[in-house]
């Protein structure tokens, strides 16, 4: 694996050698707002296409409200067009583009959460291959950056992960302290990137320093939470029908925030949009969160309350992902904290449930919960 | 009678929103009299002008409309006594949030009209029609947004080649 | 102030007079509070109650939440003025009826507008906007308010809530347009504007139809667009400005201006102000024969 350095201020000047060579580049960046906001507005920091080295924040505040999940995964796309003509209806194949693209101020948590999208849309072993995911994947490298300052509601040292894991990374990023980063080529896609910023790198990195950088925001995390025995958990059936469930769950609302801002939340509906004979055959995101999602035709609603609804999102991150991918469901962004109106945090059920399991024997939480 | 035909380069798309007692009538008079009015218009009916939901004059946007006409009978004459009463506060209203949106109001327009008024009919959409012509294509509802996948369908010339 | 109200709240429960007492308890992390529900005398001590309470409880009233509110004959809600507004409009559009309720009143001096602002305090770098020219933090409808209540006169017009509506008002057509442009480009419908607002009480939203399908369910400009406009119009002379839609939102789209700015033609035209009384018709499901017309022809 080869190492080196490269100094912090000098990441405007990568991007203009990345735009150079015809790359589209994504980086964190903050959103313009109309002047005298009132105290109403925050500083938005979203991945967004830039078009110059000037105007980006790689490194700088914590995560971008979004992940980097709609450069993979579409908001909305067309699958195909449609034309009745009489009795005929016509399919008009619609063209994609995909261009080369370098995402650069990844954090760790959403690197890692590729890997769980992969699982879904490209795995070739359950036989189905999302064209558009796979496509886009292929052409798009990730350059990650290690955290430095996580905040309160960050938890991915609970799900094996690390503020410096360069797991799902091509190039990754550490801040050395001194305003060197320590650059790691892991794959050729990375390799090909740090050869477009061959001026720029130095040498080799320094590793000590770097796992020395790690092992301090580690220690910055305060939401730890050991998530081991969640899953054997959640594999009894008989806690299908726990009484936490409905405990925890019953203040959720119901938006979907939550599976909106998750890197590793992948659900879609297929719509045909129409106008007149004519439209289009879209895919979009959907949520497991909304009442309609699992509403069948008949009428009947296998998840007819809002706390299975949480249930379902909950035992789809912790038991069916690891289940049947063998990638972890979530990745501790802990977006779905921070987005959440009403302060449903996934991590009190995790405690909820690591209790539980702990304490097989022990009496309900609430014994008067009714 | 007969006015002559002008070529224009833009020819608006319009949509009426029309209560059936009242301007449907008073359309329909302009018709059996002979009138001439300009083509430019489509006319929906309704049951009365309390009926037209603000819904239908998003809709009538995203799907190209360059102006929307609402009309129907003058106050006092609903023939369910009071719907055109509820139809002018909704359009209070809903003209404000349009204008709040940044879409010019000038391509909406109210007007009550009669069974009997067949010439103010035609004099409305003429006037309104012109408006919109010198207004020009909606460019707040562009293409982008009326078909919001036309791009998908050109195919790119390295693609082809 | 939160002892008196814990005392009331335990009284209540004890005795039988409510069955569940909604009130805020402390969150997952310090600078957040959640929505509780009291169903035993036993957990009034979870109550808190101070600047960080910015979450509208009478959402839980709403009628949709309807598993949640199962066994509730008699509710106790904690309540802000500005949540009292809300539960008044709900009761005037009869989603609720008033003995239903126990209103604990509290006093309020603004809430913290983001969980990441709050810093120990409440100060004017991070009140909330809504708070600014707030007539009701001596709240007006209540079955209990801890200390006597002030008389307060409620009847002036509103003061303009945001400067943003106004700075938007100033600007063109074209340019506000863009405005809205690029914030609703963040947008992917996740719809917690809808689901966070405690007047959204469709039991099948406009946008979830599919024959025929009014909104795009996608979140391409025409389906946003066409979904914040239907939003704001369906809260006209209804919304009373918790501003909850923009506090849930995860994009940070300010969507509550719509309803600010309609809040302000509503009181111009009709100097009707939402959320004051339990009897009074809203706007739009009522009229003069002498209403404002000047843009009819």
């Amino acid at each position: 694996m080869k190492t080196a350095t490269l100094n912090k201020s000098d990441i405007g000047k990568c991007i203009d050698l990345l735009l150079q060579s015809d790359l589209r580049v994504i980086a964190p960046r903050l959103i313009p707002r109309l002047d005298e906001d009132g105290t109403d507005s925050i500083d938005v920091l979203t991945f967004t296409e830039v078009d110059s080295g000037d105007d980006h924040q790689v490194g700088e505040g914590l995560l971008p409200l979004n992940g980097v999940k709609e450069f993979l995964f579409a908001k909305h796309e067309p699958l195909f067009a449609y034309e009745k003509r009489g009795k005929k209806i016509e399919i008009i194949p619609v063209h994609h583009e995909y261009p080369q693209t370098v995402i650069i101020g990844v954090r760790p948590c959403d690197a890692a959460s590729i890997a769980s999208l992969e699982s879904v849309f490209s795995d070739a072993n359950a036989g189905f291959e999302d064209p558009f995911f796979t496509e886009r994947r292929s052409r798009t490298t990730f350059v990650t950056y290690s955290c430095t300052a996580p905040d309160a509601s960050c938890f991915c040292t609970s799900v094996n992960l690390a503020p410096d894991s360069a797991k799902g990374s091509d190039l990754h990023l550490t801040e050395l302290g001194d305003g060197r980063l320590h650059v790691e080529v892991l794959t050729e896609a990375g390799e090909a990137v740090a050869n477009k910023l061959e001026t720029l790198l130095e040498g080799e990195g320094d590793q000590a320093a770097r796992e020395k950088a790690g092992a301090t925001v580690h220690e910055k995390l305060t939401r730890l939470r050991n998530s081991a025995p969640i899953m054997d958990w959640l594999m009894d059936t008989a806690n299908f029908d726990d009484e936490m469930w409905e405990r925890l769950g019953e203040k959720c609302i119901g938006c979907g925030a939550c599976t909106f801002v998750c890197p590793t939340c992948h659900c879609f509906d297929i719509v045909d949009e129409n106008k007149g004979s004519k439209g289009y055959r879209i895919k979009f995101w959907d949520s497991c969160q909304f009442d309609h999602f699992t509403l069948h035709a008949s009428g009947h609603n296998p998840r007819d309350w809002q706390f299975k609804r949480y249930r379902n999102r909950f035992n789809c991150k912790f038991k069916i992902y690891p289940e049947k991918f063998e990638t972890p469901g979530c990745v501790g962004c802990g977006r779905c904290i921070r987005a959440c109106p009403v302060n449903l945090d996934i991590t009190e059920y995790m405690a909820e449930v690591a209790h539980k399991a702990a304490n097989p024997n022990a009496m309900k939480a609430d014994p008067d919960f009714e | 009678m007969g006015k002559k035909i002008e070529i224009h380069d833009f020819e608006p798309k319009i949509m009426a929103f029309v209560c059936k007692w009242c301007t449907y009538s008073g359309a329909d008079l302009a018709g059996t009299s002979r009138m001439d009015y300009s083509p430019n218009v489509r006319m929906i009916r309704l049951p009365c002008s309390g009926r037209i939901d603000p819904q239908f004059m998003i809709k009538a946007f995203e799907q190209g409309a360059d102006g929307v006409i609402i009309s129907g009978c003058h106050p006092g004459d609903c023939h369910y006594n009071e719907g055109n009463y509820y139809a002018r506060r909704r359009n209070t209203t809903f003209r404000q949030l349009m204008d709040f949106h940044g879409i010019d109001i000038e391509r909406i327009e109210f007007s009550w009209i009669s069974a009997a008024e067949a010439i103010k009919w035609t004099e409305v959409i003429d006037a309104f029609t012109e408006k919109v012509r010198e207004l020009g294509r909606h460019p707040q509802y562009d293409d982008e947004i009326v078909d919001p996948y036309a791009q998908f369908l050109v195919q790119k010339d390295q693609e082809s080649a | 102030m939160i002892e008196q109200i814990r005392n009331q709240a335990r009284k209540l429960l004890e005795d039988g007079d409510v069955d569940v007492v909604i009130g805020y308890a402390e969150g997952s992390d310090p600078s957040r509070t959640t929505p509780v529900f009291i169903r035993k005398a036993k957990d009034v001590d979870k109550l808190i109650y101070d600047p960080r309470c910015i979450n509208s409880l009478p959402l839980y009233l709403n009628k949709r939440h309807e598993y949640t509110r199962k066994g509730w004959k008699k509710t106790a809600i904690i309540g802000k003025g500005c949540d009292i507004r809300a539960i008044v409009q709900l009761i005037a559009e009869n989603q609720l009826k008033r003995d239903e309720i126990y209103i604990l009143g509290v006093p309020c001096e603004g809430q913290v507008s983001h969980p990441e602002k709050w810093d120990g305090s409440l100060h004017d770098g991070n009140r909330a906007t809504k708070c600014i020219g707030c007539d009701v933090m001596t709240p007006h409808e209540t079955d209990f308010f801890p200390g006597t209540k002030p008389d307060v006169d409620r009847s002036s017009p509103y003061e303009v809530t945001s400067p943003k509506v106004a700075n938007l008002m100033e600007l063109e057509l074209d340019k506000r347009f863009a405005f809205w442009r690029t914030d609703f480009d963040r947008c992917f419908k996740c719809y917690a504007c809808r689901e966070v607002c405690p007047h959204c009480s469709c039991n099948v939203c406009i946008t979830d139809e599919t024959t025929p399908s009014w909104i795009d369910p996608a979140a391409h400009k025409k389906g946003v667009f066409s979904w914040h406009l239907t939003r704001a119009m369906h809260l006209v002379g209804r919304c009373t400005g918790c501003g909850e839609c923009t506090r849930a939102c995860p994009m940070d789209i300010q969507v509550d201006l719509f309803n600010q700015r309609m809040k302000e033609v509503v009181q111009e035209s009709y100097s009707y102000k939402p959320g004051y009384s339990l009897e009074d018709k809203h706007p739009l499901i009522t009229y003069q024969v002498d209403d404002r017309e000047d843009f009819i022809k």
